[in-house]
Parts: structure tokens; C-alpha cells; sequence
């Protein structure tokens, strides 16, 4: 958690550190061609890592958001005209 | 009538039933004749001559009357048409622009924002009352918050930067309201604030205190799930908008003075989402400033 810690900001930056390395990981596996199952079982070791720097809360909302990303991308990547730019937007 | 199937017969039978009418006709007609003969031929003449004198006259009359009256009552009908056409447009133009004023007013009065207080990061009841004659940008957050509100708190720290190293140099406080009371203390809300800039001033407060400023703002804030393992771990959806809060105009301030108004600090001025860059609020909000200040010049002029 870090409440304690002496820097709030600081605690932040560890833990979007740790985010960026997890999603790089999933992304490069993803880029493999492998599955997402497959990708989460090759990032244990990030996802650990993820979960020790940042609070529960934040790794579920950093998930859902990264997923909503990729979901989008890969829509836009079909073609997809993403008309209601607001509505997508993060 | 007999009814026959042939139509010769029928035709002999038509044509005896119309001789028929026909002597009935002039002998009715000369029984008719007679008697008003027998009553004189002048008195029946002068009769005839008044009756029809009459009519004429009321014909020749109306007839008259009609023509004379007629371009007449054709212009008369086009004018009153016409201005009544034209007072409908000009009701309606006028509508219309009322319509537009109060619309405009309501935008500009809208009922977001108004007088709060809280505790700020000394501890201390502060509020708009003691903020009052400063441009104000106000945030709603949480300490907690993951990634959206330290990207737009560091957003409005460059707002207020970008505006203050400008031509105008015009001031404008920061400021954040916690709307996670429960977890955000104000000394965590002061090493929170401090983090960001030493201008940012940060206020929380009881869970009462804190839903009424934001509902004073209109700010929606709902706090999520707690994760199984740590029990104060969650988080809090909140509207994510920045409100610029400024200075009343001049003369507003010496009428309310006068008659006693209510205080009419934290005006609410405009909002900025998200998808705004430091660089658009910030001159969005010079100019605002800009024109607040020409206004008020005019209000001023306008009062002596």
C-alpha cells in the first residue's frame, strides 16, 4: 500500500513502473502469437511484482483498463470507425 | 302514373301529364292576375313601384356601399394584416431573443457551485468565503486515486503555471476536495497536495461535509468495491472535471453590499473535462479573464 511511505508520489511511480513492465511482458507475448492465458502464465513474475507495488484495487483497474485499450485497438486494427470518439476515450 | 314497360307509352303519358301542367299553369296564373287586378291598376302599380324601389334602393345602396368600401376595406384588411404579421414577427423576434438571454443566463447562472467549507490542509474550517476574489480551479478526487486524477492535477498545476507566467500574470489557487473522506486525512491530503505544487490547496472533511460540497458542485463520486484482502482498499468513481470558480463583477459586489444579497463569491464560470489539454484551459481561461475584466470595467462605468 504504501500510506505509510514518506512519498506518495514516489509509491505511484514504483507501482506505474511495475504496471508498464507487466503490460510490456503481456503485450510481447500477445505479439508471440500466443494467448492471452499464455502470455498471463509467461508474466508471473511481472504480475508478482505488480501486485507487491501497487494496491489491489489500482492492479484491477490498470487491468481493466489495459484490456478496454487493447479491445479498442484491435477494433480500430478490424476497421472499426470508432465514431463516438468520448464515449472510448479513458 | 301508370307505370307500362313500353317506352312509347310512356313517352304519350309524359307528354299528356306536361299539357296538363301546362293548362294548369296559365289558368293558375290568371286566377292569380285577376284579383290583383280588380284592386286597381295604380295602387298595384305603385305598389309594385315602392317594392321595387325598395329593393333597388337597398341593392344601389349596398352596391354602393360595397364599391365604395371595397379598395377600401381591401388596403384596410392588408394593413391590419400586415401589422399584425409584423407585430407577430417582432413578438416572436422578441421571444426568441428572450428565449436566447434566458437560456444564456441559465448557462451562465447555472446552479453549480455556491459557498462550501471545509477542512483545509492546516486543519482549519476554510471555504469560499476565505478564498473569495481569487480565480479558482477546483478538482475533485481522492488520494488514493490510481492514474486519472494525479495526471489532471498535474494538469491544473499547468494551467495555473501556463496563466501566471502569461502577459496577465493573473493568480488562480488550485485547489483539490477530497471525496474519499474516510481514507483522506488532512495530513494526508497535505502531503498529497504538496507533492504537486506548494500553491495546491487541499480541504477534506467529515463524509456529511464532503458529500454537500460536492453536491454543491455537482459532483458524483461513489465509492467501489473493497478488494477481499485489505479492507480500506478501493475505488472511487467520481465525475472527473476541473471548474474554473471566479470574482463576482464589481458592481455586483456593491449592489449585494447594498441590498444585502447573499454572498456572491465562487461564481461559477466554466468546466474542462478530461480530453482538455493544460494548453486549451489555460487559454480558454485567459480569455475568460480578459473579458471578465473588460466587463467589469463596463459594469463599473455603467454604476457612476
Amino acid at each position: 500500500m504504501g500510506q505509510e511511505e514518506p512519498s506518495l508520489k514516489s509509491e505511484r511511480r514504483k507501482c506505474y513502473i511495475a504496471r508498464d513492465n507487466y503490460v510490456d511482458c503481456i503485450d510481447k507475448f500477445l505479439a508471440q502469437g500466443k494467448t492471452e492465458k499464455e502470455a498471463e502464465k509467461n508474466c508471473r513474475a511481472e504480475r508478482k511484482n505488480f501486485d507487491g507495488n501497487c494496491p489491489t484495487s489500482w492492479v484491477n483497474h490498470f487491468i481493466r483498463k489495459y484490456q478496454f485499450e487493447r479491445y479498442k485497438k484491435t477494433l480500430s486494427e478490424q476497421g472499426v470507425n470508432i465514431a463516438d470518439r468520448n464515449a472510448l476515450s479513458d | 302514373m301508370k307505370k307500362s314497360c313500353y317506352s312509347g307509352e310512356l313517352e304519350t303519358n309524359l307528354q299528356k301529364d306536361l299539357k296538363k301542367l301546362n293548362e294548369i299553369l296559365k289558368t293558375g296564373i290568371s286566377e292569380t292576375e285577376s284579383p290583383t287586378e280588380t284592386f286597381g291598376t295604380n295602387s298595384t302599380k305603385r305598389i309594385d313601384k315602392n317594392f321595387m324601389n325598395f329593393r333597388k334602393q337597398a341593392e344601389q345602396e349596398a352596391f354602393n356601399r360595397s364599391s365604395i368600401f371595397n379598395w377600401k376595406t381591401v388596403l384596410g384588411t392588408f394593413a391590419v394584416g400586415a401589422s399584425c404579421l409584423a407585430a407577430l414577427f417582432y413578438i416572436k423576434k422578441i421571444r426568441l431573443e428572450e428565449r436566447e438571454k434566458h437560456r444564456k443566463q441559465t448557462a451562465g447562472k447555472a446552479r453549480i457551485g455556491g459557498e462550501w467549507k471545509l477542512m483545509n490542509t492546516e486543519g482549519k474550517i476554510e471555504g469560499s468565503e476565505e478564498l473569495r476574489g481569487n480565480w479558482l480551479l477546483m478538482y475533485f478526487g481522492f488520494t488514493n486515486c490510481p492514474d486519472i486524477c494525479p495526471d489532471e492535477i498535474e494538469k491544473m498545476v499547468k494551467v495555473v503555471e501556463i496563466i501566471e507566467s502569461g502577459k496577465e500574470h493573473t493568480p488562480i489557487v488550485p485547489v483539490f476536495i477530497s471525496v474519499d473522506p474516510e481514507r483522506d486525512s488532512v495530513a494526508r491530503v497535505k502531503e498529497y497536495c504538496s507533492e504537486f505544487s506548494e500553491k495546491l490547496r487541499g480541504y477534506t472533511g467529515t463524509q456529511d461535509e464532503v458529500n454537500t460540497v460536492a453536491k454543491t458542485f455537482r459532483v458524483y463520486h461513489s465509492q467501489g468495491p473493497r478488494t477481499s484482502k485489505q479492507e480500506d482498499d478501493y475505488i472511487v468513481d467520481h465525475t472527473v472535471i476541473m471548474y474554473l470558480i471566479g470574482k463576482a463583477l464589481t458592481s455586483y459586489f456593491f449592489f449585494s453590499y447594498l441590498f444585502s444579497f447573499k454572498d456572491p463569491s465562487g461564481q461559477f464560470h466554466d468546466y474542462y473535462g478530461q480530453n482538455r489539454k493544460a494548453e486549451e484551459i489555460a487559454n480558454v481561461i485567459q480569455m475568460k479573464v480578459l473579458k471578465y475584466q473588460a466587463q467589469n470595467r463596463k459594469s463599473l462605468l455603467n454604476l457612476f
